[in-house]
């Protein structure tokens, strides 16, 4: 589905992805994991078409994504890192602007399912920066799927949450995937990750060092070393805590 | 197009109050200076002393027809008061009417009937100085006529004087027969035909100002919408960014512009400035307001933080607004002064 082959990245001279290569096929749901700065929210940036390659291609189900941009934005549901809502308007007029912004159009029926595992109907007259962190995360996510993309691109969505705000998001997302929705998902949360993925890119340094599946994240910690990687064993160390 | 206008509607909408104070502040403003720049719009008036050393009919009568001219302000002192006043430069000049006059004028002899006082500074004071003696130069001409008249009959019956006098004077009724034609000099043609005076250019430009900055800093949501990554979400649902920006430059285009109307329409109600050309004026100048927004606009793009932007527009508006002054009141030829919008108002206006 998306292909990266070779990919670099460069910002004001600093080599952020170095030669990233690697395949996401349809239905996967995919954890990235590394230290900060490793180059993971620019990955998930190269993938949502925010940003570009400086060097390598992408392809999309076949094609050089930058010829296919328009198609393959219909797909995409990016949500960043940051609460990327109007703090000024309300919950319902936020979700109503994006709906109506959006090109592709998602169900009523999916949006209100949507709506409701997330529990926002509760929240529909409040203003965004009336709502707590955790509120607004949730409805951070919510108008990035309004459209229904097959393919979701995450960032930190859990960060500031609460464990029933968690809950109830990792049970739509648990859901959306068992649909055979594509996910990406950024987290240092290994709960979420495990909770939902079956694959896991570990970023460190701009390199990609580990692809693979998740219970073969332990065997590739053993293979670290402790002088040299010392950041991203005590990441790993936590997967089983 | 729709969800971006309403979008837009909201945002704006959202804090009303102040928007409210931003729109209205400056019209408050303007109407607590109205006072002030009335007296400054009005015709300059010229402030001339008047020592009646004779305290005659005549004298009375020629201060009375000299204050009847607007642009004049008759101010009555003694001779040493206005030698004080005219140094000092509260006074532009001042007329003694030296003991005797009337005998002399009725006489039909004016010569060094009135003394002119001026300094080195006096400017505006010949314009009362012909006043002064057209009226002076009236007097003795009907005297003249009467004297003649009674020479002619051999009477000297005063009263007889008096309705020669009045007889001579009615030929002055309803217009002099003879008037003074000055030359007027013109430096530029269109000086003369201007659709806002001078007096008034401050508060327009001040306006203009008011209005393009106004409308720049109802782009600032852009900054915002870039940091949190808004702007990254909605090129990918809306597949790209050119309705969302085409939304905001007609937006502020639209504000601008009816900000600056507003302004317009304020200042013709306050100071009385319209005539035909006023509202060809007015469309032409929304040519350098947009000319105005499009920088800012342009400027949006290369600034990608927020404060750089609000700098670059502060420093650019505001030299732009003392620069151009510089342009209208010296004529500047630079080229560096078409940099500037306010030159482009000015432009218009007075070109």
């Amino acid at each position: 589905m998306l292909t990266f082959n070779q990919v670099d990245k460069y910002a004001k001279h600093h080599h952020i992805l170095k030669g990233i290569s690697l395949e996401i096929a349809s239905g996967e749901a995919i954890g990235i994991v590394g230290p900060n700065g490793a180059g993971k929210s620019t990955f998930l940036k190269l993938a949502a078409s925010v940003l570009f390659p400086d060097h390598g291609q992408i392809h999309f189900q076949g094609e050089p994504y930058i010829k296919s941009l328009k198609t393959l934005r219909q797909h995409i549901g990016y949500i960043p890192q940051n609460i990327a809502l109007f703090e000024e308007l309300s919950v319902k007029d936020q979700l109503t602007f994006w709906k109506k912004a959006a090109k592709k159009k998602g169900s009523r029926v999916f949006i209100d399912e949507m709506i409701h595992v997330l529990g926002l109907d509760q929240v529909m007259s409040k203003k965004v920066r009336e709502l707590s962190g955790g509120w607004k995360r949730k409805v951070n996510v919510a108008t990035g799927l309004l459209h229904d993309p097959d393919i979701i691109l995450l960032d930190e969505p859990t960060a500031g949450m609460d464990l029933a705000a968690k809950h109830d998001l990792l049970k739509w997302l648990n859901q959306l995937h068992q649909h055979g929705k594509t996910i990406l998902i950024i987290s240092h949360d290994w709960n979420v990750i495990n909770r939902l993925c079956n694959r896991i890119l570990i970023f460190q340094d701009g390199q990609l060092r580990f692809d693979g599946r998740t219970e073969d994240v332990q065997a590739f910690n053993s293979t670290l070393r402790e002088e040299t990687d010392q950041e991203l064993k005590k990441i790993l160390a936590e997967q089983n805590l | 197009m729709i969800p971006y206008l309403s979008l837009l509607l909201k945002l704006v909408f959202t804090n009303k109050w102040k928007l409210l104070f931003s729109v209205i502040t400056p019209f408050i403003v303007l109407f607590l200076m109205v006072p002030v720049i009335s007296s400054a719009f009005e015709k300059s008036v010229i402030p001339i002393a008047w020592i009646d050393e004779d305290g005659s009919d005549y004298s009375a009568i020629i201060r009375g027809r000299v204050d009847e001219y607007e642009r004049l302000k008759i101010v009555d002192m003694t001779r040493s008061e206005a030698f004080r006043a005219i140094q000092k430069g509260e006074l532009e000049g001042g007329f003694v009417i030296r003991n005797g006059f009337q005998k002399q004028v009725k006489q039909g002899n004016i010569a060094e009937t009135i003394e002119w006082l001026r300094s080195e500074g006096s400017v505006f004071d010949t314009f009362a100085k012909e006043n002064v003696a057209s009226e002076v130069m009236r007097l003795a001409v009907n005297s003249q006529a009467a004297n003649e008249v009674q020479r002619l009959k051999e009477e000297e019956d005063s009263q007889n004087w008096n309705h020669y006098f009045e007889h001579a004077d009615s030929y002055w009724e309803p217009e002099p027969l003879f008037q003074m034609n000055f030359q007027t000099y013109h430096i530029e043609k269109s000086k003369s035909s201007r659709v806002i005076p001078l007096s008034l250019m401050g508060i327009t430009s001040f306006g203009f100002w008011y209005a393009w900055v106004l409308a720049s800093i109802a782009l600032l949501p852009v900054f915002q919408m870039r940091k949190n990554d808004i702007l990254s979400r909605l090129s990918i649902v809306s597949g790209n960014l050119s309705r969302l920006y085409l939304v905001l430059f007609l937006g502020t285009v639209v504000l601008a512009i009816g900000l600056w109307g507003i302004w317009l329409l304020v200042l013709v109600w306050l100071f009385d400035v319209l005539n035909t050309e006023f509202f060809t004026m007015g469309i032409q100048s929304v040519w350098a307001l947009m000319g105005a927004i499009l920088l800012t606009y342009m400027s949006m793009f290369i600034f990608r933080e927020r404060n750089g932007y609000v700098l670059f527009i502060i420093v650019f508006s505001l030299v732009s607004f003392s620069v151009s002054s510089l342009y209208l009141v010296s004529g500047g030829t630079g080229w560096w002064y078409y940099l500037m919008p306010h030159t482009w108002l000015y432009e218009i206006m007075y070109r």
